[in-house]
């Protein structure tokens, strides 16, 4: 094969590489797929801290959690459900950005808003629980901080982190 | 005004030619790339809609143990 008939074959596979891997991984396209990935985890936090709540307000019942730390945790809980709101505005937002720097925008935005949600919930942890309660709540935050670890290693990579 | 389908070309546009300097095959490919991702889009956008409803109907779960756990112990009863 001559020098420039193996050149130009070169860069013809090299074009239908990058258009097949654009269209079989839309991601590799920069921003055009929807981010479902975050709304997937965002939900699994949200039912996560949804668990969570329901098992501190169990073990108030059973009067293995004081109330006053029941409070404590649940106002923690609350800041969750508060910051989820605008959290899924940004998420319609960057769904239905069409230019790319609003698109960074939203994502950033995104990225804000889980950080304040994985504050809330690392404040759980600084609430001492008594004996009786500490495995069954500790089980329950764990399993939300995995949730946000999830959401937050997603959007890194989405904005270009590792 | 820019609609989607001119952003996402220009997108597309901008990433191959960060890759592959000759205009020319740029232009087939982003053609190409572009009809293949407007056959995408509306399953993605669909399932986009869809995650989102999940996580609406999961916030309003959330918000409900909350509340319920405030009307058994209101913070106006502790000192």
């Amino acid at each position: 094969m001559k020098p420039i008939l193996r050149k130009t074959y070169t860069v013809c596979v090299l074009l239908l590489a990058i258009v097949i891997s654009t269209a079989a991984f839309p991601s590799c396209a920069g921003n055009n797929k929807p981010d479902t990935t975050v709304a997937v985890y965002g939900t699994n936090v949200l039912g996560a801290a949804t668990e969570l709540q329901k098992g501190v307000t169990a073990a108030t019942d059973a009067g293995i959690l004081p109330v006053a730390k029941a409070q404590t945790i649940t106002a923690h809980v609350k800041i969750v459900y508060d910051k989820s709101g605008p959290l899924g505005d940004a998420l319609r937002a960057y769904h239905a950005a069409t230019a790319l720097d609003v698109r960074n925008l939203k994502a950033s935005e995104i990225q804000g808003w889980i950080a304040d949600i994985n504050g809330a919930i690392a404040n759980i942890l600084n609430v001492s629980l008594p004996e009786g309660a500490v495995a069954q709540i500790s089980s329950l935050v764990g399993k939300v901080l995995a949730a946000i670890s999830a959401v937050q290693a997603e959007v890194a990579k989405g904005l270009g982190g590792s | 005004m820019v609609t989607k389908a001119e952003q996402t070309l220009t997108d597309v546009n901008a990433i191959l030619a960060q890759f592959i300097p000759l205009v020319g095959l740029v232009g087939i490919g982003v053609r190409a790339t572009i009809a293949l991702l407007k056959e995408n889009n509306p399953e993605l956008a669909r399932e986009f809609e869809v995650e989102i409803a999940k996580y609406d109907a999961q916030r309003a779960a959330l918000g409900a143990a909350i509340d319920d756990f405030y009307e058994k112990y209101p913070i106006e009863l502790v000192e």
